[in-house]
């Protein structure tokens, strides 16, 4: 009896060691933005700017954009920067912040008289695809996810960021949608009208590639059409004016545009054409309308 | 089995009979007693410090970092019980030749090593129970409300610590014959290179190096306010460490008190009454 205790012994530690190495060789840290954006988006969008990259997302109840910045930074810059950085506008006056709630030991906090592009444009861009959350009520609350990311957005975007991350319930499979490596990445899954869009735009310095894919055949017809013979608005021209290819295999339409990421809120404002022209009624579509 | 009871209370009475358990009661008494007259002293501080982090910090985030303070104290009491406690374990009865009478004794080697290593464990808890009856009490007073769930994970993680500690001090004390090589290997391993390893990692190589008992064992304060002057180089956040950093470290506890458990008993077992 005495002679089997040290080999079970020795059996238990090899098996506890080895399941924990194996365990430590799987365990995924999770510091990356991407386990922030909920399950249920319906729009994301990846945008590299210096050495800052950001995550918007919106789900169907809400908008929240993921930084890669610590929360400190974030705030030190809303409440420090001038507010004369924004004339035109005149919204980061008296900036403030209070603590709101917490939520699963993260701190949710809420800035006051700032809205969500005069924040984004305090990192030097020019983020008018995200024009329409600048309405002043909205709310714009903040957290820090992580040591290198924090979120601002809706309160039920930072709670349902908060959640994708605890519950595991994340965006799957999002470098299949979203490539990081381009300027701007954007994907949208949209239904209107009985018509499913899945719209891919990659966006580097000098050329934008869109892909757009739809279960209704006579929906891509149209763009197409659209965009090679008949082309109905002066808009659309001008937009025509950039394609330099363009390929249709079977529910998708390829197009390459000759405009890199700095005419990016010009090109989204055509495509915006584009789609209504195309028959998609997007202007109640939340995501669309949060888009453009 | 059933052996290994009155082996386990005749130790526990051996150590908490011995100076070593004094020496490590006033040591707790005195650090208890520090903070709990810090915590009442130096309250609005946190507040200040916070500040300058965050605008408006939260009730909560001061509450997780009163506990944060707190257990800096925690992290280090057990390497302090551990090393008193466990390091002469075996080497003692080597240097002090009472092996002569306890080896040709009629029970197991395994038995006396699992009476003597669960007695200085029970020991290393009640050391470490009392701190966490002052911080405990020091907190309700102070807040009027009582500890966070986080409050209790730290204490389970402070248990797997405890064992994960005086299983590398066994081990050292299993390797040398000498109580005192065997007092400052486990503490400049733990006190000096570990830690020096860390931030010439953190620097150089730019990541944190996990797999340090160090490194792992600051999780204790991680677990309220995700900061480690040993994972410098992946900046820091005020939310608890998130689930993967905890499983994390305590994968790394217990593989360091599983590895070095076997290794010491397997020591002991071949160990000679020289």
């Amino acid at each position: 009896m005495r002679s089997l205790v040290k080999p079970l012994v020795v059996l238990i530690a090899a098996l506890i060691s080895s399941a924990g190495f194996y365990s430590l060789a799987n365990l995924n840290q999770k510091t990356s933005g991407t386990y922030y954006v909920p399950s249920g988006s319906v729009m994301i969008a990846h945008v590299k700017s210096d050495n800052i990259s950001f995550f918007t997302f919106a789900t169907n109840t809400s908008v929240g954009v993921i930084i890669s910045i610590p929360f400190s930074h974030l705030e030190k810059k809303i409440l420090q920067t001038p507010s004369t950085v924004n004339n035109s506008t005149q919204m980061r006056i008296n900036a403030s912040v209070r603590f709101v709630m917490t939520y699963h030991h993260y701190s949710i906090f809420e800035f006051n008289n700032v809205s969500l592009i005069n924040i984004l444009s305090l990192f030097g861009k020019n983020y008018s695809y995200g024009s329409s959350l600048i309405k002043s009520g909205i709310r714009i609350y903040a957290t820090q996810l992580n040591a290198e990311y924090s979120m601002i957005g809706t309160l039920n975007a930072v709670i349902d960021s908060i959640n994708a991350f605890l519950d595991n319930n994340h965006f799957r499979n999002l470098d299949h949608y979203i490539d990081q490596k381009a300027s701007l990445s954007l994907w949208l899954n949209t239904t209107a009208k009985n018509t499913s869009v899945q719209l891919s735009l990659n966006s580097t310095e000098n050329y934008t590639s869109l892909r757009v894919g739809s279960n209704n055949i006579m929906f891509l017809k149209t763009l197409t059409t659209n965009l090679s013979e008949k082309i109905p608005k002066e808009k659309l021209n001008i937009l025509r004016a950039f394609v330099t290819n363009y390929t249709v295999n079977g529910h998708f339409l390829y197009v390459k545009f000759d405009l890199g990421f700095p005419q990016i809120s010009f090109l989204l404002g055509y495509l915006y054409d584009l789609l209504t022209a195309g028959g998609l009624n997007v202007k109640n579509s939340t995501p669309v309308s949060l888009l453009l | 089995m059933l052996k290994i009871v009155p082996l386990f209370l005749y130790y526990f009475k051996n150590y908490y009979r011995s100076r070593a358990f004094y020496m490590m009661l006033a040591i707790d008494l005195l650090v208890s007693s520090l903070l709990v007259y810090f915590s009442f002293t130096y309250l609005s501080s946190i507040d200040k410090y916070l500040s300058r982090i965050v605008a408006n910090p939260p009730p909560e985030l001061i509450r997780r970092v009163f506990d944060y303070v707190w257990n800096f104290a925690l992290e280090y009491l057990p390497v302090l019980s551990a090393v008193f406690f466990g390091s002469p374990a075996i080497s003692s009865e080597i240097e002090n030749r009472t092996a002569y009478q306890i080896f040709p004794l009629p029970v197991g080697r395994f038995q006396l090593f699992a009476g003597k290593f669960l007695a200085a464990y029970v020991v290393s808890v009640l050391i470490s129970g009392i701190f966490l009856l002052f911080q405990w009490i020091t907190f309700l007073f102070v807040f009027h409300i009582l500890q966070p769930d986080l409050f209790y994970l730290s204490i389970l993680l402070l248990l797997v610590f405890i064992f994960s500690i005086l299983s590398v001090t066994f081990m050292s004390s299993a390797i040398f014959n000498k109580n005192l090589n065997a007092y400052i290997t486990v503490l400049v391993i733990y006190f000096l290179i570990f830690p020096s390893a860390s931030y010439v990692i953190n620097i150089f190589y730019g990541y944190t190096p996990y797999y340090l008992l160090t490194v792992a064992a600051a999780i204790l304060q991680q677990v309220y306010f995700n900061f480690s002057v040993f994972s410098f180089s992946g900046g820091f956040s005020i939310n608890p460490a998130p689930v993967q950093l905890i499983l994390r470290s305590l994968w790394v506890m217990i593989l360091y008190g599983v590895i070095s458990f076997t290794t010491a008993l397997i020591l002991f077992e071949r160990k000679e009454a020289i």
